[in-house]
């Protein structure tokens, strides 16, 4: 087994873990802005992957656009948070959530 | 004017796209809401028919299968972006009964986005490359997230979030598996791995499972559909996620197609067995959703994966059959979701007991739930018993006799949920909780449910559907008819 | 007119009906007598079919191709022509009788009522015409969706909750157990058409038989085979109109219908094992089944006060003592399954009305309030002690002449403890129904006992009095109909 193949399996185990650990982040983060780098460190795992696998450059280019929009929607999103529930704090929204939703009368 | 039309059926695919998109920045530019709306419209509808006119030449016609260097038109694309493309033109028909909830300046944005969202879909049905379905569908997607932020319920933001949240780590297993998929077979191409000699099959493997992991999360399919209850439940774009549900699935039958027509040795049983506990989860988890849910709206959600989920076991048969069911079934959960969403939308508030009544106050609503309920049990002559019939006939005729059984489960859950939607709308009076809504534009969606209706009750005379589905699936795995 | 003309003008009549009714439904004379006369076009046209068939004419009609090979197609064949008669004849009387029923009772939402009973019929009337596995199930779930708002139509939530009862236990059993069955039956097959002889006979093999035979008993919920009776016992809260389609008229003779069709068009003798040459395990289980359980059922309906409940409990032996005949898988059984279905029906129809007249001008509906009422109300409680000697077997009424054919068919196919069941069966019900009917008259004649001074209409009486004496007709029938039915068991 050569150098470079150790490297790159070391390579492609960096982006695996990457790529889950900022999706766990990204999926149970406790406030928006971790959860959005969460989706951020995910994304760079898979370029990271992309890289190591030798993808293409239209590949690479594609996934830092994925990248950006994901970040850009997911930074508008925190604003939007902010000014509709006063917080980017999960708990928060969730509890707030519950307040709004209505319980079935019983009949 | 001729010439038009055949340089526009000569280019079918990227002339639909062009439609969507020059449609899309047109509705951006044009200042007035309704306007915009209404050369949207102009814009899907054409769309519409350019798709439709491909799809019939290529199944009903037996026309030929065309490639250029960014398009590819397979089967499953043959039949399913047409649907997506119909859809999308009645979600958006329909979504001109909200379109003055929104902030004056947002109306042309959210126009344009429905649009952004049919190129997207359909352009994952088309796309040459894996990186072609993968920018694709996360354009759709954020697209999709973008409709449900601009909903007027604070409550759907919670919703976009995590489906952004899901969707940016989704992209992240999409890339790394078209990464794989691509290393391994030696070809960007979606169809590239069905004639490649595979070197690494369980790298393919895993690439395909992974390609299709976040597919099945957009979906809507139990348990990865934690977005779809805030999403469905308080937004008012649910016509626009049915659809991406739709959509999902049928790349997801795109991509399985080809996983099963490799020769590299287990590639095509991985996928299967994914798809299958993917499938049989979904039903189970959805089904159980459903049956406990109380907000009408997240019902729909619930029974989609449900829906869903008899999907993908259709479609890990991996055989003409199955994957023919599955596109019947993909037919029959977009016209219910359709004919329930459309109708449940009468009322303003999400709960079952906001129903009460609404068959007498809004028979039309009324008529269009529970026609779409219907097709969730799959009562004989919808268009769900076909979907039903054919999963099974399938699965028998593979000996998978369990199949079956998550056939008759989702069925039996929608006997429950169903039940009560049709108790309520006509056995119950309206009380305090219901209000209805009585502005003129709810007519924008009196087509959509007429139109669900019709659609459902093609089970009645159902040969051509039939037909159409079958020479699709043959296409999918590169038989000849 | 041809058959095929009547057999299509007989499916879509009720449902014109339910449309004109809810059309016309002021004044309410004017609602009624579309009823009525809706429910007599019904009535001639399936006496018109009866007599095509008795002429050898076999009418098909073929609705949609929902499937490839498959047809919504409904046929005319002596089993569902005679029951469709017999059924369409008595909902004449039905009609009538719930004229004077909403009247009398004020009951809410009339024209619902008998739109939904008029859509009821047509359900029974498609699922007893139906030529193939297909359309059964279609007319079947047609049912259970048509019959569901009979069963709620109180609207409180007692009815609520038996209502939803009902269609989750009739569509639920339908889906899970009678639509595998079906796709089983077509996978062994090839086809779904209703055969005589049975489509299965000499395709099947022996363990696959049981299992379906189970399928299709226990997923036909409407014949009520235990446990899937609940539905049965717990509608009896449905306001009487209701109660008399659901458990007279449409749902329950329906179901036995519908079995017994399984039991000689899809099995034929594929119930009987080559070896042994007696029935199927399955079968025989089921007889002992369906056996204890009839005669626990006529113990149950002594220990219920409310004459309703009781008569529910009573009605489920019955459609079970039905079952046992199909079951013995004989020309003799199957005749004596059919026999017991119309006398059943007309039976039952009678003594629901008769105790929906008493309901209705006494307000009683408690078996210790009848004593003495059959002086006060003499015509009604004829009618309601000719009803109620029927279902006990006592002759010369013909439910006797059917009891008689089933212990017949049970001892020459060698089942001889069924014979033993049935007898017992009539024994307890002779126990829960013969001092109800005796008291009635025997009793001192209550003092207050209407709740309006001028007693019943002729609309609550005549029909009851029809009703006992089409309950006594059968029996001098019983001979042609034997020769009508033939057919089912011996092709033509």
């Amino acid at each position: 087994m050569s150098a470079v193949m150790i490297a790159n399996g070391a390579l492609l185990a960096v982006a695996f873990a990457l790529v889950f650990g900022g999706a766990a982040t990204a999926l149970t983060g406790a406030n928006l802005v971790k959860r959005v780098a969460g989706v951020i460190a995910a994304l760079t795992g898979a370029m990271l992957g992309l890289a190591t696998l030798g993808a293409s450059a239209a590949m690479l280019i594609a996934a830092v656009a994925i990248a950006l929009a994901y970040c850009a929607l997911g930074t508008s999103l925190i604003v939007r948070f902010q000014e509709s529930y006063g917080a980017i704090e999960t708990q928060a929204i969730d509890d707030g959530d519950r307040s709004d939703e209505p319980q079935e009368p019983r009949t | 004017m001729s010439a038009v039309l055949d340089l526009l059926r000569a280019h079918a695919p990227m002339a639909a796209l062009a439609l969507l998109f020059g449609g899309a920045a047109v509705a951006l530019m044009t200042p007035h809401g309704r306007t915009s709306w209404v050369l949207a419209l102009i814009a899907m509808a054409a769309a519409a028919a350019v798709a439709a006119d491909m799809g019939w030449r290529l199944l009903a016609a037996g026309g030929a299968l065309e490639t250029s260097a960014l398009l590819a038109i397979d089967g499953v694309a043959a039949f399913s972006a047409p649907l997506i493309a119909v859809l999308m033109f009645l979600a958006l028909l329909a979504g001109g009964s909200t379109l003055a909830d929104k902030p004056k300046r947002a109306q042309a944005y959210v126009v344009a986005l429905h649009l952004a969202v049919a190129a997207g879909w359909v352009g994952a049905l088309f796309a040459r490359d894996l990186i072609g379905i993968v920018v694709s569908v996360h354009a759709a997607w954020l697209a999709t997230a973008a409709l449900v932020a601009v909903s007027a319920h604070r409550g759907a933001l919670n919703g976009a979030l995590r489906m952004v949240m899901s969707g940016g780590a989704g992209a992240a297993f999409m890339l790394l598996g078209a990464a794989l998929v691509i290393y391994a077979t030696g070809s960007s191409a979606v169809a590239g791995a069905a004639d490649a000699m595979i070197s690494a099959p369980r790298m393919a493997t895993l690439g395909y499972v992974l390609l299709i992991a976040p597919l099945l999360l957009m979906a809507g399919a139990a348990p990865l559909h934690a977005w779809a209850g805030p999403a469905y439940g308080r937004s008012d774009a649910g016509l626009v996620l049915a659809v991406a549900s739709i959509s999902a699935l049928a790349v997801v039958t795109r991509l399985a197609a080809v996983a099963a027509t490799t020769t590299a040795p287990g590639l095509a049983d991985g996928v299967a067995a994914a798809l299958v506990c993917a499938g049989v989860a979904s039903v189970l988890i959805g089904s159980l959703q459903a049956v406990g849910a109380v907000n009408v709206r997240r019902l729909v959600a619930y029974a989609g994966a449900a829906q869903a989920g008899c999907v993908l076991v259709a479609i890990a048969l991996e055989s003409p059959a199955g994957l023919a069911a599955a596109l019947v079934q993909l037919l029959a959960w977009g016209v219910g979701a359709f004919a329930l969403l459309a109708g449940i939308a009468a009322s303003r508030d999400t709960t079952l007991a906001a129903l009460d009544g609404l068959g007498r106050r809004s028979p039309l609503a009324g008529i269009a739930i529970t026609i779409g309920a219907l097709s969730f049990m799959g009562a004989p002559l919808t268009l769900g018993f076909l979907g039903r019939w054919r999963l099974i006939e399938a699965g028998v005729g593979a000996g998978w006799w369990w199949a079956t059984g998550a056939a008759i489960i989702t069925s039996l859950a929608a006997v429950f949920y169903g039940g009560r939607l049709i108790e309520r709308l006509y056995f119950r009076r309206a009380t305090e909780a219901s209000n209805f809504d009585v502005d003129a534009w709810r007519l924008a969606r009196a087509p959509v449910m007429v139109a669900a209706i019709l659609a459902v009750a093609c089970g009645v005379a159902p040969a051509w559907m039939l037909d159409l589905a079958q020479r699709a699936a043959m296409l999918a795995l590169g038989l000849t008819t | 007119m041809s058959p095929e003309f009547a057999l299509a003008a007989l499916l879509g009549a009720p449902l014109l009906q339910a449309l004109l009714v809810l059309a016309l439904s002021r004044p309410p004379g004017l609602r009624d007598l579309v009823h009525v006369l809706g429910s007599g076009a019904v009535a001639a046209l399936a006496g018109y079919l009866v007599h095509a068939v008795s002429q050898s004419a076999s009418p098909r009609i073929v609705l949609a191709n929902p499937l490839p090979n498959v047809e919504l197609a409904f046929s005319a064949e002596p089993l569902g022509t005679l029951a469709a008669a017999v059924v369409g004849g008595l909902g004449f009387l039905h009609a009538i009788h719930t004229s004077g029923m909403v009247r009398a009772i004020d009951q809410k939402a009339p024209a619902r009522l008998m739109a939904f009973s008029a859509l009821t019929t047509a359900a029974a009337m498609a699922v007893m015409f139906s030529a193939n596995l297909f359309s059964f199930f279609v007319a079947y779930q047609a049912l259970a969706l048509a019959a569901f708002p009979l069963v709620a139509h109180v609207g409180d939530d007692e009815a609520r909750t038996s209502a939803r009862l009902f269609l989750a236990m009739l569509l639920g059993a339908s889906i899970a157990l009678l639509l595998p069955a079906m796709i089983w039956t077509y996978t062994l097959s090839g086809t779904l058409e209703f055969q005589v002889g049975g489509v299965l006979a000499g395709r099947i093999d022996l363990l696959s038989a049981n299992a379906l035979l189970v399928l299709f008993v226990l997923g036909i919920a409407a014949a009520a085979a235990p446990p899937m009776h609940r539905w049965l016992t717990m509608s009896f809260t449905a306001p009487y109109p209701a109660l008399v389609k659901v458990q007279a008229l449409a749902v329950l003779p329906a179901g036995g219908v519908g079995l017994l069709k399984v039991f000689a068009y899809v099995f034929g003798p594929a119930l009987i094992a080559e070896e042994t040459g007696r029935q199927i395990l399955a079968a025989q289980i089921l007889l002992g089944l369906c056996g204890v359980i009839m005669c626990a059922a006529a113990v149950i309906a002594l220990s219920k006060t409310d004459i309703r409940e009781r008569l529910a409990y009573s009605l489920w032996a019955q459609a079970l003592a039905a079952i046992i005949g199909g079951l013995l898988a004989a020309p003799a059984g199957l005749f004596a399954a059919a026999l017991q279905i119309v006398a059943t029906s007309c039976a039952a129809t009678t003594l629901l009305m008769a105790v929906g007249t008493t309901a209705a001008v006494t307000g009683r509906n408690n078996v210790a309030d009848y004593p003495g009422l059959g002086r006060v109300m003499p015509w009604t409680f004829a009618g309601f002690a000719i009803a109620c000697a029927s279902i006990i077997g006592m002759p010369p009424f013909s439910g006797a002449w059917s009891k008689l054919w089933l212990i017949t068919a049970s001892a020459s196919t060698g089942v001889i403890w069924a014979a033993g069941l049935v007898g017992v069966a009539a024994v307890l019900t002779f126990a829960h129904l013969g001092p109800l009917a005796a008291n009635a008259f025997a009793g001192r004649a209550p003092t207050d006992a209407f709740k309006r001074p001028d007693g019943a209409s002729i609309l609550l009486v005549a029909p009851v009095i029809l009703g006992a004496a089409a309950t006594l007709g059968l029996l001098v029938l019983a001979d042609p109909l034997a020769s009508f039915l033939s057919p089912v068991w011996t092709p033509r």
